[in-house]
Formats: structure tokens, C-alpha cells, sequence
């Protein structure tokens, strides 16, 4: 059902701009507007076969395009859909303005405003598309899912902390103290201080699994939390983490932008949450295998889970 | 840490609670030094009662396992054998009960091994 909407929607407002092609195409003037200038006047022209052409073609192509990504459920069906329903909107403005003029110098005024309705069109469109993909099949697990042993009914709260001392904070601060021994360098000693002092802030990282879903808190502060509910959670499990496969140290990457995050403070033990919004996150914590099993146990004791 | 509970059984939940972080510090997932959960946290993640957790709390810090401060929460302060020790004196207190000595006499069993 979703698939089916996914692949058709990028095509269909690609398609659209052949509406005002066809329906105007006898009232477009031989040589058409297709450039104003900042004042809204025209200041550019094309034949209008080529026009016409250009400008159908991109939204058709790219309409296509993304109903072949989105059958591939290729993430690019997004992107490629929502270019195709912007240049439907640019055919549908270019051609209403030309429509009835006899030469391109006379055509409608245009002003800058009338991309911002396009773009918006655009993202809704690539966002719909997008939200009708259908998510690929989550990999097989070549061992079996941490299990924790719950018992239906029963209730579990697993809490831990990163086992990692405070290395980075540690280190900024003594650079710090190098500095001061030699030169008296304020400028340069007091910033030191400062990112030494916020790193420690963000310093122990406390993670929770429980009914909640998962809880990352960084430091003794209130704020940041990631929180990523039960509801959201597809798969648990406990993976020997590798810092460079993940782009390094700290928070890294972005589960909205590039699908996949993580918070890495050491190489070793990380729960991997495989979520059902398509992203990855992981975060290295000792006693990962047992808040996987707890994850796991309690989505499938959830109503519904 | 894993704390989990039972509501269906008949050791009430404020027991069970106290019983898997005893055990948790008997097997040294955590020691000296170390905080607990924060009680209303801990509270949220169970499903359970604020009060509930903090009487399993006052419980440990009772028995000398936990040191209880304003502001800056819960702190284990028993090593393991500590630990250790605190469930085979609840152990000691069970199988009491169960052959029918009452709380003095309990008292005086333990004091005639002293």
C-alpha cells in the first residue's frame, strides 16, 4: 500500500507540469520569457519548444527517476521526487506568465516570492515520499538477539555508565598548565580552562534501558538527554564498537541527516538500536549485552510490541 | 546495574528492589564510590512508586551499604563482601522466621556466636 504510493507519487508530480504545457501550448509565444529580473520584468528568452522542453523534461525525468528509486526504496526517491514537484511548479508559473503574450517582452511580470511556494511544494513532497518508503529488511543477526530473561510481567530497569575516566578533559586542562609554566598567555590559557571545564560537564555519560526506551545522559546536567522510546526500537543488540567505522570519538553523526549516530567514548561493548524510523544508534556502554537483552525482552512484552 | 521486580509475587516490591541491588553490589556491578540510580528516576523506569524506592533506599543505607546525601544522591559504600555479608544476614533473618524463633531469640542466637 505505502510501497505503491512511494513509487507513484514522485512521477505523478512530475507529470503535472504537462497539464499547463498542453492545455496553453497554442497561446505561448514563439520565443518565451523565461529569465525576470530582480524588478519582476523579463530579461530572458527561449524558443518555446526548448522552453517547453526543458523545463517538462526535468520534472518528468526526475518524477520517473524518483519512482525508480523509490521501487528500490532507494532513500533518493526523496530528494529526486521533491526536485521534480519544484520544476512542475516553475512549468506551470513560466507557462501561465507567457500565456497569452505575443511577444516575451510582454509577458506577466514574475517576482522572486514565487519560488518560495515551489520549494515548499518540493519538501512536502519529498517528505511524503519519504515517509511512504518502505524501510529495507533488517539484516539477519548471525548470532542469537540479547535476550535478559524476562519473564512475562515482570518489570526491568538497567542503568550503567561508560567506563571511561575523564582523558580528554584531563589532557586540555594540563595542556593548559604547560602554557601557564611558560608564558603567561591568558588568552590562550583561560579558553583552555573553559573547553576543559565544558568537556567534563558532558564527562560521564549515563546510559538507562527501561519501559521508557533508551536514555543517554550526558554529565550531571538536566540537558542534553537522548531519549529514544521503546516504541521506536526494532532490534537490540550488543556490538563490538570500532571508532573509526563510526567517524571517530564523541557524538557522532546524525540519525536524521545521515541515518545513523553514535556516542562513542571508548572502542569495546555499545548497544546498537536498529530503529523503526530507518536510523542506527549506538552508544559504547559496559554491560551492553545485558541492556540489549532488557531492550529487547520488554519491546516484546510491550502492548502491541 | 538491572533492577527488576515482580509485582505478581508476594515479596513486596520495596524487598525486591533492595534484594537486586544487594545482589548487584555482592557481585561488584558496582562498588565504593559508585551512585545509584537517581530514586525518581529509578522510580519512572519501574512503574513504581517514588516512595517505594526510596524506603529499598533507606533500607541499604540502614545496613550500612549505601551512604544517603542531599543533593548528591545515593552512594555505595560497601565493597562486595559487604555486600555479601548483608544477604546472608537477611539469609540468617529468613531461615529464622522460618523454623519459628521470634525476633529476640534471633537477636540472642547470633549474640551467643559472638
Amino acid at each position: 500500500m505505502t510501497r505503491t504510493r512511494a513509487v507513484w507519487i514522485g512521477p505523478v508530480a512530475g507529470l503535472l507540469a504537462v497539464v499547463p504545457a498542453a492545455v496553453w501550448w497554442s497561446r505561448l509565444p514563439h520565443r518565451m520569457a523565461t529569465h525576470w529580473d530582480l524588478g519582476g520584468r523579463p530579461d530572458g528568452s527561449m524558443s518555446r519548444a526548448a522552453a517547453v522542453g526543458l523545463l517538462l523534461g526535468v520534472a518528468v525525468v526526475a518524477g520517473v527517476a524518483s519512482g525508480a528509486f523509490a521501487a528500490r526504496r532507494s532513500r533518493a526517491a526523496g530528494l529526486v521526487g521533491g526536485l521534480a514537484a519544484l520544476f512542475a511548479w516553475v512549468t506551470w508559473t513560466t507557462v501561465l506568465a507567457n500565456e497569452g503574450a505575443r511577444s516575451w517582452r510582454s509577458a506577466s511580470h514574475v517576482s522572486l516570492v514565487v519560488v518560495v511556494p515551489g520549494v515548499v511544494i518540493g519538501v512536502v513532497t519529498a517528505v511524503a515520499i519519504e515517509r511512504a518508503l518502505p524501510r529495507r529488511p533488517l539484516p539477519e543477526l548471525d548470532h542469537p538477539l540479547p535476550s535478559a530473561g524476562l519473564r512475562p510481567g515482570e518489570r526491568a530497569a538497567w542503568s550503567g555508565r561508560v567506563g571511561w575516566t575523564p582523558v580528554l578533559p584531563a589532557a586540555v586542562a594540563l595542556l593548559a598548565l604547560v602554557v601557564l609554566a611558560f608564558v603567561r598567555a591568558w588568552p590562550v590559557v583561560v579558553p583552555l580552562v573553559v573547553v576543559a571545564v565544558a568537556l567534563s560537564a558532558f564527562c560521564p555519560v549515563r546510559v538507562s534501558a527501561d519501559r521508557r526506551g533508551l536514555l543517554v545522559r550526558y554529565g550531571w546536567l538536566p540537558w542534553p538527554v537522548t531519549h529514544i522510546p521503546l516504541s521506536n526500537i526494532l532490534r537490540a543488540d550488543a556490538i563490538d564498537l570500532q571508532p573509526m567505522e563510526w567517524g571517530g570519538w564523541g557524538y557522532r553523526g546524525s540519525r536524521r541527516a545521515m541515518g545513523r549516530a553514535a556516542v562513542v567514548l571508548r572502542r569495546g561493548p555499545a548497544i546498537k538500536l536498529d530503529l523503526a524510523d530507518g536510523s542506527t544508534f549506538a552508544v559504547t556502554v559496559d554491560g551492553a549485552a545485558e541492556a540489549a537483552g532488557v531492550l529487547n525482552d520488554l519491546r516484546a512484552s510491550a502492548p502491541g510490541g | 546495574m538491572q533492577v527488576r521486580v515482580e509485582p505478581s509475587s508476594r515479596t513486596p516490591l520495596y524487598r525486591q528492589i533492595a534484594d537486586q541491588i544487594r545482589g548487584a553490589l555482592a557481585r561488584a556491578e558496582l562498588g565504593p564510590g559508585d551512585r545509584l540510580p537517581v530514586a525518581r528516576d529509578l522510580a519512572a523506569a519501574l512503574d513504581v512508586n517514588l516512595q517505594t524506592v526510596l524506603r529499598a533506599y533507606a533500607e541499604l543505607r540502614d545496613e550500612g551499604l549505601v551512604e544517603v546525601r542531599r543533593r548528591r544522591g545515593v552512594t555505595v559504600v560497601a565493597s562486595p563482601a559487604r555486600a555479601d555479608l548483608s544477604i546472608s544476614a537477611r539469609r540468617l533473618v529468613e531461615g529464622a522466621r522460618r523454623v519459628g524463633l521470634a525476633d529476640d531469640a534471633i537477636v540472642r542466637l547470633v549474640e551467643a556466636h559472638l
